[in-house]
């Protein structure tokens, strides 16, 4: 007969939590917590406003959601739910700590170890084995705690549920500017959480990339090679370039580099970053083969330096013969990877700040015309620097455009976004978001561009400096801003 | 040679009217006129927090720019000023108004005789004396001479007049440097 499958859950009595913080000394004692960490916590949250006020008291820790977040975004299949149960435990042999379930979780209850995987609330599994309470349940000297499964309707919890009023601690949360901490555990955990943010190097290069990859290969399906030179020729090299550079920035954000290898030992469906990272190492190839098939006309010297060597006589023989099969293959895969980090970052439903879909297509428009502006910069042909600030015054529009309609999403989709909004709006990234990316980012070389399609004489270089400036700042923005912006507002 | 009887400038008086209603919404909008030492000041506090905290804190001059909040106990950030703003806008202005009349482009104004590297030199040695001096007096041409001579500030106008009698006496000396 199949075992019913056990829903955990606790159950916290407001009325009776004093928040004296023993659950959070317990957990410590119990799971051997390093000194800085914890894995519960106690929040004091004030309602209203003078003379009605309220105040709740209770000890949070990881919800053990019925679809967690933080399963479906790790890459490695670190993150699991426990079979029969819904318990999410983390297997630390595969975690790489790449950090993707901290930015998922919209409780923020999870955190690196100083060995570097993540660890997290268990609900006491070990001890639930032994037929035991969790230690915090244990050990509350209110009995405020309780445990047990939703799915036995005889359980503690369950009848709870039917004779008192009750919520689910969720995201509609009252964010109120008064909540004050009185436990230094609460203060540690912050701290913890500011240090376990993501490398902002992590997504820069990979959408830059794809808009050089984008470029390159649709120079060589149309055979531009007359018209485009440096994009059919030189902007190729970048590539290879710029993502390497990202690579390891990567590999150096993560916490637990010797795991690096559970990338490639698993395919997560549901995870981006698994996606990516496949896709990633399967196409490094193709844009090393777009580099190599042009690099005699591109790049004369290296070409010269290189070929001596026979294997890359070889690579570069070979790449010559199949280069319109890359280009073709190409495209799709730059378009695809110029979405990526967009959707990866929307994907991590922890962040309302990322949680817009149209951030992909923003990535993509955005990479692309950073690549543009790279193509201006080194161009030395005046009828091609002519045409691609065309394209780019088309791209930065679009940019605008989608920016503008993301901001509109976030405005109006629920109060934690419009709160994450908020960072742009008067918030501590207003400045670097309007002045530094919408204003010199976009806007002057917009203006710059048109003036010189009006025939004016404008040095192509500064348009083009300004672009790059403006996409990398606004990678830089979004991926700081959105680690700053929080469905918890205690 | 004559910069002035190059096309496509404004003329001088008209320019002047605008500047005059620039100064006049500076202060409507902002609370408080025209500058540019200032911003050029407040980024060398800001490297120097980079540098060292400490110095900053310990001088009394810098510390008022850029120095640790005892309430909050953060470092004031020195950037945290309208004339940041007023002279990037002034830069983009300047980019933009420069294309506009299609004389965007890199050059030297510098007299027949001198090499680029003096003049280089020059300009650097005369802009550090003048940032210098215009820290002491409170402010530059725009800070102190053109929004404070807007007011009819005494300081001002003293200031103004010795600037321009500064100009005058020393112009004979590096006369050299321009014919």
């Amino acid at each position: 007969m199949k075992q019913k499958i056990k829903r955990y859950a606790m159950v916290i009595d407001t009325k009776t939590c004093i928040g004296c913080g023993d659950c959070v000394v317990a957990c410590k004692v119990e799971n051997s917590v390093p000194e800085g960490f914890c894995r519960d916590w106690i929040v004091s949250e004030v309602m209203g406003s003078f003379p009605n006020l309220q105040m709740e008291l209770r000890s949070e820790r990881c919800n053990h959601c019925d679809n967690p977040p933080c399963v479906y975004s790790c890459p490695t299949g670190a993150s699991f739910i426990k079979d029969g149960t819904n318990i999410t435990l983390v297997h630390e042999d595969k975690c790489t700590g790449c950090k993707a379930c901290i930015a998922a979780c919209p409780y923020d209850a999870r955190f690196v170890m100083p060995e570097g995987y993540v660890s997290k609330c268990t609900f006491c599994d070990h001890r639930l084995e032994e037929g035991l309470d969790p230690a915090c349940v244990s050990t509350c000297p209110t009995h405020c705690m309780h445990f047990g499964d939703l799915n036995d309707p005889k359980s503690k919890v369950s009848r709870l549920l039917e004779s008192r009023k009750w919520k689910v601690l969720q995201k509609m949360r009252v964010p109120s500017p008064t909540f004050t901490t009185f436990f230094e555990d609460r203060t540690m955990r912050e701290i913890t959480i500011t240090t376990n943010k993501v490398n902002h190097l992590i997504d820069p290069h990979l959408a830059i990339w794809a808009g050089t990859l984008i470029i390159a290969s649709l120079a060589i399906i149309y055979r531009k090679e007359k018209e485009l030179p440096t994009c059919y020729s030189k902007i190729a090299l970048f590539g290879p370039v710029i993502l390497t550079l990202g690579m390891t920035a990567l590999f150096f954000d993560l916490e637990y580099k010797a795991h690096v290898f559970r990338f490639y030992t698993t395919f997560q469906v549901t995870s981006p970053m698994s996606w990516g990272s496949w896709t990633l190492l399967l196409f490094y190839p193709l844009s090393i083969m777009l580099t190599l098939s042009t690099l005699e006309q591109g790049w004369p010297s290296i070409y010269k330096r290189v070929n001596s060597i026979t294997v890359v006589n070889l690579l570069i023989g070979y790449s010559k013969k199949h280069m319109r099969l890359a280009a073709h293959l190409s495209f799709p895969v730059a378009i695809f990877l110029g979405l990526y980090t967009g959707i990866l970052l929307s994907a991590y439903v922890g962040r309302p700040l990322w949680n817009s879909a149209i951030l992909g297509p923003v990535f993509l428009v955005s990479g692309f015309s950073t690549a543009l502006a790279l193509v201006l910069l080194v161009s030395k042909d005046r009828k091609e620097t002519h045409f691609i600030s065309r394209i780019d015054l088309i791209a930065i529009i679009v940019e605008l455009v989608l920016v503008t309609l993301y901001l509109y999403n976030l405005a109006t989709s629920t109060s934690h976004t419009l709160e994450a909004a908020k960072l742009f709006m008067g918030g501590p990234f207003s400045i670097q978001f309007w002045v530094g990316f919408v204003g010199l980012g976009l806007v002057v070389p917009l203006l710059l561009e048109a003036m010189e399609i009006r025939g004016k004489r404008i040095p192509v270089f500064l348009p083009a400096s300004l672009v790059i400036f403006g996409g990398l700042m606004f990678r830089f923005i979004m991926v700081e801003a959105g680690q700053v912006s929080t469905w918890v507002h205690y | 040679m004559n910069i002035l009887t190059k096309d496509k400038y404004l003329n001088p008086y008209l320019a002047g009217v605008f500047l005059g209603i620039v100064l006049l919404s500076a202060f409507v909008f902002s609370g408080s006129g025209l500058g540019g030492s200032g911003a050029m000041m407040r980024t060398v506090v800001k490297a120097e927090q980079v540098i060292s905290q400490n110095h900053v804190d310990n001088n009394v001059y810098l510390s008022k720019y850029g120095g640790t909040d005892e309430e909050t106990n953060k470092p004031k950030d020195p950037w945290e000023s309208w004339l940041i703003f007023e002279v990037l806008g002034v830069l983009v202005g300047g980019v933009l108004s420069g294309g506009f009349s299609n004389r965007l482009k890199v050059e030297h104004n510098k007299g027949p005789r001198t090499t680029r590297r003096q003049r280089f030199i020059f300009a650097f040695l005369g802009g550090a004396l003048f940032g210098f001096g215009a820290r002491i007096a409170r402010g530059c041409t725009s800070g102190i001479g053109l929004s404070g001579g807007a007011t009819l500030a005494l300081g001002s106008w003293i200031t103004l007049t010795a600037i321009f009698v500064g100009a005058f006496s020393f112009a004979y000396f590096f006369r050299k440097e321009w014919i």
